[in-house]
């Protein structure tokens, strides 16, 4: 293990310590102390990654030129039951992008027959090699490193896309010449969600945005940009280098991204748009699956973070990807319970001047959100897509603390709800933010009884803070209501005038 | 008509093309802003009807003098190129080109076979290095290097490059990315002495997006851009391929010391060159 990541990690987690030691009221209280101001320290360090993110993101990083050389490339098109009208037009689609560079395969898992067969005929009729696996033994990279392990001597490069994501025409001719330089391992684009048709999947859209433009931008120059899973290119004997993409964890993207970047190879991150169409989550309960697979995912690759042989900045990049989701799960959990313990059971968890504390905390908290439309703009992000986005981590927060809880007991799979393409009206998940709601409303009232009895300054202070936080969490939490029964074709409508507004 | 009147007529010309333009992009900038102000309105804006009525009637006369001013500016553009064609040469032999150094512009009509003569005169340029540099095209150009078998490495322009001039919001950002694509021409060409770098095309590598403000735009891009590349200090030959839309070739015209003219004439292909440095 590298000692500086180990001291860089260890430190992120010591320091609330010391914070806690002199700021503790209530020794029962003590937990909730230690991770409100972990909670906050996380909340600091995700700020300044982001601006020095957004900073570096304005930067051209690498060569604008690159020679072009002709290189063996398999495009491959990853499918497990989807509709294969889906697979049909995404495989034509990437078949006509490769152009005469290479060869097309369908990696088929699919194990409803009628499916495959199906799938079997399109293949067929568009000259794209059929590959058909009945386990599917490593799921998605499995498929993928089954394919390497078969045909990959006979390609220099492969591309990653699932069924859902449909490369431009000229996606491999833009992006491989970027492999003229031995050094690169990978070139990644970001994914498109272009079938806006829900509210769900308009604030994915929404979320998606910071990552893509900034997030990813910056950690291309700084050279942390990891796959994504599809819209991808990869050199073939890099992936050998390292074992194939890795399968011991469920987001095998990150985690092969941290091998490569140990062994010295370098990763491309090209923000345009390569992609033309791109699905969005359309249901709360598809959203969920995906963000808990993908906070899973992150949360399993904490070893080989720490063990990554990677430069100080790009380990923090990483390490960041992990704190991002114990802020947005099990952290948000106890930075809701805070106030609300406060206020309800009297019990005090910061021994601070609250008046320092507000001073001090809230223009930072002000400044950040402000910072955050700011980096977005000129895109059509604005106010209205950070609130999108803001609820969207409100709704995702359980499916975030089910997949730490996951990871923590060593399960593979952190829940089970109904996914996409089945019917079912209401997410389950809508019972924990109704139960919120109504918590949030009782202290509201109890607060405003504590107030009134109280005469203490201070303590009125106190009140008042803690207050405004309940109101803050109604607020998003009342905006999940927004998304689990909005009405879809409005919000559509509305994105596209939006657009056209922008252009 | 004398070499010297020639060559008067031409700079005064250009000097009057420089003023006209000058005054094009302040109208723009002036045009934007007041539809900007009509866009306000739309949305239910402060404004009263007489406003409104004024800011209509302002942008009616403002549509007027930049008519006025195109007319005068095509003009201007068709009095130079009479005074070139006048010193045209009729290029015959491809080998002469080949010994130029400087920047020369290559232009016509899209589709007229600019292309095809550019590379057909590489093919001849045996002893100097050649590049070939694009953005977009790319499978043409592919094809047309195998078919001719010319010895020439191709570079792409990457979309990293696509994407930062879609960024570009000031004048500063023009001088930045147009530094930035010379300087990494320059490390591609290390130390070769005397090479001919051909851009294909310089309509897709000057600021498209931004075209409607800015013909000061554009100079300022390849101005920053031939700084950059010092084809002062250096043997280079720079050809710039350039399809005749926009006036994108006349804004490279001041930069360049060669105009080679491709023209259809009764089912013929013409070529002519011509020095444009007075």
């Amino acid at each position: 293990m590298k000692y500086v990541n180990l001291l860089i990690f260890i430190l992120i987690f010591i320091i609330p310590l010391i914070l806690t030691f002199f700021t503790y009221s209530n020794i029962y209280a003590i937990p909730i102390t230690y991770f409100l101001w972990l909670t906050m320290e996380i909340g600091l360090i995700t700020f300044t990654m982001f601006f020095d993110d957004f900073r570096k993101s304005k930067k051209i990083s690498g060569d604008l030129l690159e020679e072009y050389k002709r290189y063996k490339v398999a495009a491959l098109v990853v499918s497990f039951n989807e509709d294969p009208e889906t697979v049909r037009i995404t495989v034509n689609a990437v078949k006509e992008s490769l152009g005469d560079l290479g060869a097309t395969y369908l990696l088929d898992d699919s194990n409803i027959e009628e499916i495959s067969k199906k799938n079997q005929e399109i293949c067929k009729e568009y000259g794209v090699k059929y590959l058909h696996r009945e386990n599917r033994r490593g799921y998605k990279a499995g498929a993928i490193n089954d394919f390497i392990k078969a045909y990959g001597k006979d390609y220099d490069i492969i591309g990653i896309f699932d069924v859902d994501q449909r490369p431009v025409k000229s996606f491999f001719k833009d992006l491989i010449p970027f492999f003229s330089d031995p050094g690169v391992a990978f070139v990644q684009i970001p994914q498109a969600y272009t079938e806006l048709k829900s509210r769900v999947s308009i604030g994915a859209y929404y979320q998606q945005k910071p990552f893509f433009e900034v997030v990813m931008e910056g950690r291309n120059v700084v050279g942390s940009a990891f796959i994504l899973g599809t819209g991808v290119l990869i050199r073939t004997s890099v992936l050998e280098k390292v074992g194939l993409l890795d399968e011991s964890v469920v987001t095998e993207d990150l985690a092969t991204s941290i091998n490569i970047h140990s062994i010295g190879f370098k990763s491309i991150y090209v923000n345009y748009p390569g992609i033309w169409y791109g699905e969005a989550p359309l249901t709360v309960n598809a959203y969920l699956i995906q963000q808990g697979r993908w906070a899973l995912g992150t949360f399993q690759s904490t070893w080989k973070t720490l063990n990554a042989d990677v430069k100080p900045r790009v380990f923090l990049d990483y390490v960041s990807g992990l704190l991002y989701w114990l802020k947005e799960g099990p952290l948000t959990a106890f930075e809701i319970s805070a106030p609300l313990i406060f206020l309800i059971f009297h019990i005090y968890i910061l021994k601070v001047n609250p008046l320092l504390f507000a001073i001090i905390y809230y223009p930072v908290f002000l400044i950040s959100m402000a910072f955050f439309v700011y980096s977005m703009r000129g895109s059509e992000y604005g106010i209205k897509g950070f609130f999108y986005h803001q609820f969207l981590e409100m709704i995702m927060m359980p499916s975030v603390i089910l997949s730490f809880i996951a990871w923590a007991t060593r399960r593979k799979k952190p829940f089970k709800v109904t996914p996409k393409g089945r019917k079912q009206k209401m997410s389950p998940f809508i019972l924990l933010n109704i139960f919120l709601t109504a918590i949030f409303l009782f202290t509201i009232y109890q607060a405003y009884n504590w107030y009134k009895v109280s005469s203490n300054f201070f303590l009125k202070y106190s009140i008042l803070v803690n207050l405004t936080w309940v109101i803050y969490f109604l607020f998003l939490n009342a905006g999940t209501f927004l998304i689990y029964f909005g009405k879809t074709e409005n919000e559509e409508k509305l994105l596209i005038e939006n657009k056209h507004h922008i252009n | 008509m004398s070499s010297d009147d020639a060559n008067r007529k031409m700079l005064s010309a250009i000097n009057r093309l420089k003023f006209i333009n000058d005054d094009i992009y302040k109208l723009q900038m002036k045009r934007k802003e007041l539809s900007d102000k009509i866009i306000e309105i739309s949305k239910g804006g402060i404004f009263s009807e007489d406003q409104i009525n004024n800011f209509m009637q302002e942008l009616s006369e403002l549509e007027k003098q930049k008519f006025y001013l195109e007319t005068e500016k095509n003009h201007i553009v068709g009095e130079i190129k009479g005074v070139l064609e006048n010193k045209n040469v009729l290029l015959d032999r491809s080998m002469e080109i080949c010994n130029l150094k400087g920047i020369m512009t290559v232009s016509g009509l899209p589709g007229i076979g600019k292309t095809e003569t550019i590379l057909k005169m590489l093919n001849n340029c045996n002893g100097r290095d050649k590049l070939i540099v694009v953005l977009r095209d790319r499978e043409r150009i592919e094809k047309l290097v195998n078919e001719f078998n010319i010895d020439a490495k191709i570079y792409f322009i990457n979309p990293i490059y696509t994407k930062k001039k879609l960024d570009i919001r000031s004048i500063d950002q023009v001088s930045k990315i147009a530094n930035r694509l010379a300087n990494d021409i320059n490390k591609v060409l290390g130390d070769k002495r005397n090479p001919v770098i051909v851009i294909h095309r310089s309509n897709d590598i000057s600021l498209d997006r931004i075209d409607e403000i800015s013909g000061i735009i554009k100079e300022e891009f390849w101005s920053s851009f031939l700084q950059a590349l010092a084809t002062n200090e250096k043997e280079y030959l720079i050809i710039f391929n350039c399809d005749d839309v926009n006036e994108e070739c006349t804004n490279l015209l001041s930069f360049s010391d060669y105009l080679l003219t491709v023209k259809y004439n009764e089912g013929n292909i013409n070529i002519y060159l011509s020095r444009t440095r007075l």
